[in-house]
């Protein structure tokens, strides 16, 4: 079975690109990286990731956690979020798309990989 | 003896025939008389002055009153609480408690302050022994504005036999003035906490670019000496971002316990070392700010980093890091490992001390706090910073 791809979703180009930099050094395909919730839920139906690295706060009205809910609905993809805030609001709002994992801001690669892993391992 | 009992009493008739000694008797009488008039007298001046006194503070701070008959479920108000109160509620007359007239009155309250408002009458209703206050929410005519009004209730007289409230005192206030200011200061407060966090939140995005920045132009290194160079850089970067997050998610966003910080910190920086590589965390509880925070999660930093680097040639080690505080309330910090003791490079005095080393000990200096390294089956040094350095 070939390994699952991965879907990054964050509105800052250099945490994207440098996100994408280490999943490829983990050895997984990235599929795509998007700044906005619909750009998001476009890829994930095309592309159908094992993982969404997903940021909260996105480009334009939706944010994260709408993007999420969407793709968990059509796709079924587990999402790893990465938040800059640990805030109660936002975390309660994570918390509606019951996520597979939350990683905060500053996030170290180590820890990327164990969550990717972690989140990939399970049923 | 009482004017009363000495007009109504059984007089003995034979004392106050005319003769000897029934005008001794009489004086007698009299002086008791004046005496007592003269404490009717004093007693209805008090009582007076009492009522004066209460009117005046009743009227200085324009409260309206209104009695509650408890046996009667009903409640009088008088003509500033009816004013208080808007249309709904007469003066002067008794209104059922459980009457439209009320219900009405319930209707206009803010339906966010009800509960604690009915929480107020119901603790009334079951005899409360202090005074209950309570202020509310109240739309008094069809303006647009909330009226803030305070109750203050107490049960004036109760069943001997049972405890029971009988009769009840009520005075209201109008505290709108009051309450807005507070509320209006409420929203300043949560306004600038909303910006601090925000700040953090930006300060500590900006830290991910920058390490996305080192990360990408690492990639385009191939010496290793560079590359080593800016992995130690981001280390110390996502030090001072852990930081920001952490005061983000801080109650009043200036302290915060430095134990999960340090939980963090250490998993973090202990995971680049490799997976064969052990991490013993034992941290007190310590509230911390920023100013604190910065220099001791940087110092952590460059101690396992320096352990990492140098104790374990094979890869394989444990790591200890305590924090504790000492009989004089410093808190002393030791970053341990089990490896080779004689291969740190402060052993070799010659060498012009590297980054790493002149960021301790510049770190050392900031926090007032003294270091001492020795060899115990590997390298153990110990920072103690004095309790004057931290809230």
């Amino acid at each position: 079975m070939s390994k699952p791809c991965v879907l990054i979703v964050d509105d800052e180009f250099l945490i994207a690109d440098t996100l994408s930099l280490q999943v490829e050094d983990m050895g997984y395909d990235v599929c795509g990286t998007a700044a906005t919730a619909q750009a998001a839920v476009e890829l994930a139906q095309a592309h159908r990731p094992g993982v969404v690295l997903m940021d909260v706060r996105l480009k334009g009205q939706a944010d994260g956690v709408d993007a999420a809910l969407e793709i968990h609905r059509t796709v079924g993809s587990k999402v790893i979020f990465i938040t800059g805030s640990r805030e109660p609001a936002t975390m309660a709002r994570i918390e509606m798309d019951h996520p597979a994992a939350v990683l905060f801001k500053p996030i170290y690669g180590q820890q990327l990989r164990n969550a990717i892993e972690r989140v990939l391992e399970a049923p | 003896m009482k004017l009363r009992d000495w007009l109504l009493g059984p007089v003995d008739v034979t004392r106050v025939i005319p003769g000897f000694g029934a005008r001794a008797r009489l004086r007698e009488l009299n002086a008791q008389l004046q005496k007592t008039i003269a404490e009717q007298a004093a007693t209805e001046a008090a009582l007076r002055e009492s009522e004066a006194r209460l009117k005046l503070a009743i009227e200085a701070v324009k409260l309206g009153v209104w009695e509650i008959d408890f046996a009667g479920n009903r409640g009088r108000l008088d003509a500033r609480a009816a004013e208080l109160s808007g249309p709904n509620l007469p003066a002067g007359v008794w209104i059922g408690l459980d009457g439209p007239e009320f219900a009405a009155w319930v209707d206009r309250i803010h339906p966010d302050d009800l509960p604690k408002r009915n929480a107020a009458a119901r603790a009334l209703r079951a005899g409360a022994a202090d005074i209950v206050q309570v202020e509310y929410r109240v739309r008094l005519s069809d303006a647009e504005n909330w009226t803030w009004l305070t109750h203050w209730r107490s049960v004036t007289e109760r069943d001997p036999a049972t405890g029971a409230p009988i009769r009840g005192l009520g005075v209201i206030q109008d505290t709108t003035p009051r309450a807005r200011v507070e509320a209006d200061l409420r929203e300043a407060l949560a306004q600038r906490d909303l910006l601090l966090r925000e700040v953090y939140h930006r300060v500590k995005n900006n830290l991910q670019v920058v390490d996305g920045l080192l990360m990408l132009q690492q990639r385009e290194l191939e010496d290793r000496r560079a590359i080593d160079a800016l992995t130690d850089l981001r280390g110390r970067v996502y030090a001072l971002g852990l930081v920001h997050s952490q005061l983000m998610a801080s109650r009043n966003l200036e302290t915060f316990d430095i134990a999960p910080f340090l939980q963090e910190l250490t998993q973090n920086v202990v995971a680049g070392g490799g997976p064969t590589v052990a991490l013993e965390v034992e941290v007190c509880a310590l509230e911390v700010n920023l100013d604190f925070a910065v220099p001791l999660g940087l110092l952590v930093t460059e101690l396992i980093t320096n352990s990492l680097k140098h104790a374990f040639p094979d890869g394989r080690g444990t790591i200890c890091v305590t924090l504790a505080r000492d009989a004089d309330r410093n808190a002393v910090l030791t970053v341990a490992d089990d490896g080779l003791a004689s291969a740190a490079p402060a052993a070799a005095p010659d060498a012009k001390p590297g980054l790493g080393a002149s960021i301790v000990s510049g770190l050392v200096r900031q926090l007032s706090a003294t270091l001492s390294v020795r060899d115990d089956g590997g390298r153990v040094t110990t920072v103690v910073i004095p309790a004057s350095e931290f809230p």
